[in-house]
């Protein structure tokens, strides 16, 4: 699983070591630690951490203003406030610049995990996770299921696109994704592919193959290639139940499929059988 | 599929289009299909999760679709069935499907939805079960959409 960044600002070197040291046998990767709330902003803008744990007292500015400026750069950044006095108005002064937690000293590994593990998972999904874990994961699922079932292996390309539109002349296996985030899945190919793949996937002879059949391999064929994506995604990105949603077929000809506004990714797969198309789209959730 | 399910999805439109500027929707045809359904133009495909497995197809004409869209969008000309248009018809899809999904949990089901998926073209075919389903003809002010419910 991908290691969190995490970036310790604390004027104390000593502080900054017992954290880093804490954190090191974690999914938290301290990248970058801070002395200063200067050093913090340029540590911050090289490294770009998710996470910052923020000492209150810096010897140039308070942990406030050095969260404002952070938060100028990347205002996703969550930050838990760390300090030894617990100071009611100080964590009300830190909420309203978008201070996520407060941590008293001396700071257990414990606390420390939980504030960090619940700021880092209540965030969006963003589109550097569907790229890095959400495409992927349907991507492999899709080999996975075309060599399990038909022996043959495919080749996959990303192809870039404008919006989650389509234009389709054959048959699509839809699946819609509710959770977080949500959206939909969308498994394509032209009518002789279709009879190719799902001949061999019933392992039949194609001239045996109906329209009828056809479709309903396509969407059992979709239900376990989704279905075995989200485990995979599910399994990886913890605290969103990703779900879904019963295939439903489309079949026509020069037929449009409106955008829904997702952020859009299109796999080609070019096997024995044709050309297949899984599009992703997810909601970007703000 | 139980017939009741389907009630939610017609007190939908009763209780849903009126908001939208509609006269009162008046229940005409209803049926079962088996497997597809033949596109009319403009089709909605709405999914469910949960308590609730399968999908909700709401299948118009492109006039129909241009007429409801223009209703939204306070009378507002629709000459062709464009994207502005076809955000509306998402969004009536989604109210529509929003307010069965309560009912449904008021019936004790607890249900997720999915984005709604619009599709144009002519003639297309839409397999929403692997089986037979219940559609619903809603007709409003003369034009009609048909509401093809396929869920358990």
């Amino acid at each position: 699983m991908e290691k969190i960044r995490v970036m310790v600002v604390d004027d104390s070197r000593i502080s900054c070591a017992i954290l880093s040291d804490l954190l090191a046998k974690t999914n938290f990767e301290v990248v970058a630690t801070a002395r200063t709330a200067a050093e913090a902003v340029e540590m911050f803008e090289r490294y770009r951490p998710a996470a910052v744990t923020m000492d209150m007292n810096l010897p140039d500015a308070n942990g406030i203003e050095c969260t404002k400026q952070l938060k100028k750069i990347d205002n996703d950044v969550r930050v838990v406030m760390i300090s030894t006095m617990r100071d009611e108005s100080l964590i009300e002064q830190g909420k309203q610049v978008g201070i996520n937690d407060f941590i008293q000293k001396p700071v257990r590994i414990n606390d420390l995990l939980e504030a960090l593990t619940k700021l880092c998972s209540r965030g969006p999904v963003n589109v550097n996770a569907f790229k890095d874990t959400y495409v992927p994961a349907f991507n492999k699922a899709f080999t996975e299921t075309l060599i399990g079932f038909t022996g043959q292996e495919c080749l996959q390309y990303a192809e870039a696109v404008e919006d989650d539109s389509l234009l389709l002349n054959g048959i699509a296996a839809l699946i819609g994704l509710t959770g977080e985030p949500h959206g939909r899945v969308v498994i394509h190919m032209d009518q002789k592919t279709l009879y190719k793949f799902t001949s061999a996937f019933l392992n039949k002879k194609e001239s045996q193959m109906d329209d009828a059949t056809a479709m309903e391999t396509l969407q059992e064929a979709t239900n376990i290639i989704v279905g075995r994506g989200v485990s995979m995604i599910n399994n990886q990105v913890k605290d969103k139940e990703l779900r879904i949603t019963t295939p439903g077929i489309i079949a026509g000809s020069n037929v449009k499929m409106a955008g829904a506004k997702l952020k859009a990714f299109r796999t080609k797969c070019v096997s024995a059988f044709g050309t297949m198309y899984i599009e992703m789209g997810f909601a970007e959730e703000k | 599929m139980d017939a009741k399910l389907v009630n939610p999805f017609i007190d939908a439109i009763v209780a849903v289009m009126p908001m939208l500027g509609f006269p009162m929707p008046k229940r005409a045809k209803m049926g079962v299909k088996n497997m597809t359904a033949t596109s009319l133009g403009v089709s909605v495909l709405v999914g469910f999760t949960k308590q609730i497995h399968g999908n909700v197809a709401y299948n118009m004409s492109e006039d129909t679709a241009k007429f409801i869209a223009s209703t939204m969008m306070m009378g507002m000309p629709v000459e062709s069935f464009d994207e502005m248009a076809q955000s509306a018809i998402s969004e009536m899809s989604n109210m529509l499907t929003a307010n069965a999904a309560t009912s449904l949990a008021g019936m004790g089901y607890d249900v997720d939805i999915s984005t709604p998926s619009l599709t144009i073209g002519e003639n297309f075919q839409i397999r929403i079960s692997s089986d037979s389903f219940l559609f619903v003809e809603m007709d409003i002010d003369g034009h009609i959409i048909e509401l093809n419910i396929a869920i358990n």
